[in-house]
């Protein structure tokens, strides 16, 4: 009964040590190593303290809309590792823009140069890049529809249809235990 | 002994989660709809058939499975348990059928998100998500901030559960003696809400310079969203997306009328107005906030990273907020919590996240008033101490009118706190031995299982699978306040052991 119990203890230990260890799970499914060292927006947050205040390019997708304060106007870059970074500039430059990326759009590929902010004192304390001078890599364009599954349609059809004979049953079941 | 359940109670329980699948199924209509109008024919097929599967189940399970005596607390428990796994099972189909989603299981995961306000995402592309799908996300949120049982309660006239089916959704104030009127009445403040709610952020969307549809689409998504302390967005920078101080003001202030508790809600709106001053959760949150946000801002300030004090109180504040009514909206990023915030402020994050709002809310933790009472009984100890041995030292407190502390009040706090604490740990332990840094585990996993949403990053669809599964279960056993879920896993295995010895 003891030694059950310390070959118990032992096996306990032994499970807990391999899965601290990370041995165990780690071969299934390991974390994701950043490899990856291009200029992105991930690259800025990683290393706040040497992006901020310089000059940098970044190219990415123009998405959703654009914000106004003032004479400013603010849109936002999506870069190829679907990062969102908020890109203030003059109205003027923003003016360049004529797509704005959402589902079913692709918006203008631009390339921005501008300072990079990680805690703007312009815009209270918020992580932005002040644009100088963009340009446009490629046009926006309309995007191809997801293909529409139409056996989900029937199969839909199908289960409705089986749902109003159910129906009917149980309502004349009832009917006829209530006769 | 623990009771067994037999083949009448299982009836009962499909009957009644029956009703909760055919409500859902319902509630799917309306991304159909919206998607029709937005051309979004895909979306609108996925959930179209999700929508019937929804219909097929509900219906057999309501019309086959007939109840053969009232639905009891045990039973409500049930339900709850068995209604939210199906349901996330269900729900999870359009997601999937989607190109947003890499797996059924990341699917899944943002289901329970939704469902539990959580807040944590693995959907891929949400800047080009189709219209219907996004709004549903937020929508999927509202819901299961008030509880899905309630709405199928509040809704279907023909079904009616024990008040402690309540419970098992951590809404375990009773309004109105009728069960159906608190549930309506939950509904009804929401509803109040949302629609003031979408007002106010539809005119500062127009304010910033968003067109009016797509100003509507925000207001009405970030509304929901932290009402019901959800913590999604409509874009993938979350509330960082808007770079306005007044927008970000309004979000706070739902997500601090979300997060207190619907029983209050009812007795400043019909009986005293003055109870929120008096309610031990609200003064135990609200002291919670001071000391926390006085500790976040002496470090910030420290390490001197904002350039004025303005900029310094509206992040640190909003976070914190955020963080401590478990609404998770963001407006830095998740990895600037680990490369430029001090670790003390995550500590203290993690503080906020780990009590949460208040019970019988939206939103998630263990709670103020679990807090409230266990600092009363620490202090009823001391006090004891000083008393002569016959003495005995009375604590009372204010919630949802006076109450006296007693012994079983404190056991169950600290079964429950201990529960959550326990949950915390062991996904930092599952995160670290997947090689992931100790603080970044622990936040994470304290914010999955406080319902939060704020990540440092961990939570990506990169993770291991084994970790998205303890995050979905994590979330959602801290939504249903562990004890509904615990008690249909010991039905279940006794039912099972039971039959094998049969």
């Amino acid at each position: 009964m003891k030694k059950l119990f310390i070959s118990k203890g032992v096996l306990l230990f032994l499970c807990l040590l391999f899965i601290l260890n990370g041995t165990f799970f780690a071969n299934a499914n390991p974390p994701v190593k950043q490899a990856e060292k291009a200029l992105t927006i991930r690259e800025f947050l990683e290393h706040p303290f040497y992006w901020d205040q310089r000059s940098i390019s970044l190219t990415g997708e123009v998405i959703g809309q654009v914000l106004f304060s003032g004479d400013q106007a603010c849109i936002h870059l999506l870069d190829h590792e679907g990062n969102l970074i908020g890109v203030w500039m003059d109205r003027k430059l923003q003016e360049k823009i004529s797509c704005y990326g959402k589902h079913g759009i692709k918006g203008d590929t631009v390339k921005v140069e501008g300072i990079f902010h990680e805690i703007c004192t312009q815009h209270s304390g918020d992580t932005d890049l002040h644009a100088t001078k963009i340009s446009i890599v490629e046009a926006g364009s309309i995007l191809p529809p997801a293909k529409v599954v139409w056996t989900r349609l029937w199969v839909s059809l199908l289960i409705l249809v089986i749902l109003s004979f159910m129906y009917l049953r149980f309502k004349q079941r009832k009917s006829q235990f209530s006769e | 002994m623990i009771p067994a359940l037999r083949n009448d109670d299982w009836s009962t329980i499909l009957h009644f989660s029956g009703a909760v699948f055919f409500f859902l199924g319902v509630a799917v209509l309306l991304p159909v709809i919206i998607a029709l109008f937005a051309s979004e024919w895909s979306s609108a097929v996925d959930f179209f058939f999700t929508a019937t599967v929804l219909f097929l189940l509900g219906g057999i399970f309501y019309l086959y499975f007939r109840p053969k005596k009232d639905a009891g607390w045990l039973h409500g428990m049930c339900i709850t348990a068995f209604s939210w796994i199906i349901s996330m099972l269900i729900l999870a189909i359009p997601y999937y059928l989607s190109p947003h989603f890499l797996s059924y299981l990341d699917a899944c995961f943002d289901v329970m998100s939704g469902l539990t306000t959580t807040g944590l995402v693995l959907i891929q592309d949400i800047d080009h998500l189709p219209l219907s799908m996004n709004l549903w996300r937020h929508f999927l949120t509202y819901l299961g901030g008030q509880g899905i049982i309630i709405v199928a309660v509040a809704f279907i006239p023909s079904i009616g559960v024990n008040f402690k089916a309540m419970v098992g959704e951590g809404k375990e104030e009773r309004l109105s003696p009728n069960i159906k009127h608190t549930g309506r009445f939950i509904w009804l403040i929401s509803f109040a809400f949302l629609v003031i709610g979408t007002l106010i952020l539809f005119l500062l969307g127009l304010h910033i310079g968003l067109k009016p549809g797509w100003s509507l689409f925000h207001g009405l998504s970030m509304f929901m969203s932290t009402w019901s302390t959800g913590g999604f967005a409509p874009q993938s920078i979350n509330a960082l997306y808007y770079h306005n101080v007044y927008y970000e003001v309004a979000l706070t202030v739902f997500s601090i009328v979300g997060s207190m508790n619907f029983g209050l809600h009812y007795y400043m709106w019909f009986k005293n107005r003055k109870a929120i001053f008096q309610d031990i959760e609200t003064r135990a949150w609200f002291v919670s906030v001071v000391v926390l946000f006085m500790i976040m801002t002496s470090y910030l300030i420290r390490q001197n990273l904002y350039p004025s004090t303005f900029s310094l109180f509206r992040k640190a504040l909003f976070i914190l907020i955020s963080g401590h009514t478990t609404t998770g909206t963001q407006t830095i990023y998740s990895a600037q919590f680990l490369n430029l915030w001090p670790p003390m402020v995550l500590i203290c994050l993690i503080v906020a996240m780990s009590i949460g709002g208040s019970s019988a809310s939206t939103a998630g933790g263990f709670k103020g008033i679990r807090m409230g009472i266990l600092f009363k009984s620490i202090i009823q100890d001391v006090k004891q101490f000083f008393l002569p041995s016959h003495g005995v030292s009375v604590a009372t407190f204010h919630h949802i009118g006076k109450q006296v502390l007693n012994d079983k009040m404190i056991k169950s706090t600290i079964s429950i706190v201990l529960l959550y604490i326990l949950f915390y740990v062991l996904g930092a332990i599952l995160g670290v031995a997947y090689g992931y840094p100790a603080k970044m585990a622990l936040f994470d996993s304290v914010s999955a299982g406080s319902n939060t949403g704020l990540s440092t990053g961990l939570v990506s669809a990169s993770m291991p699978s084994v970790m998205k599964v303890y995050f979905i279960l994590s979330m959602f056993l801290g939504r249903v306040e562990f004890f509904s879920v615990l008690i249909f896993i010991t039905f279940l295995v006794r039912y099972i052991t039971q039959r094998a010895i049969k």
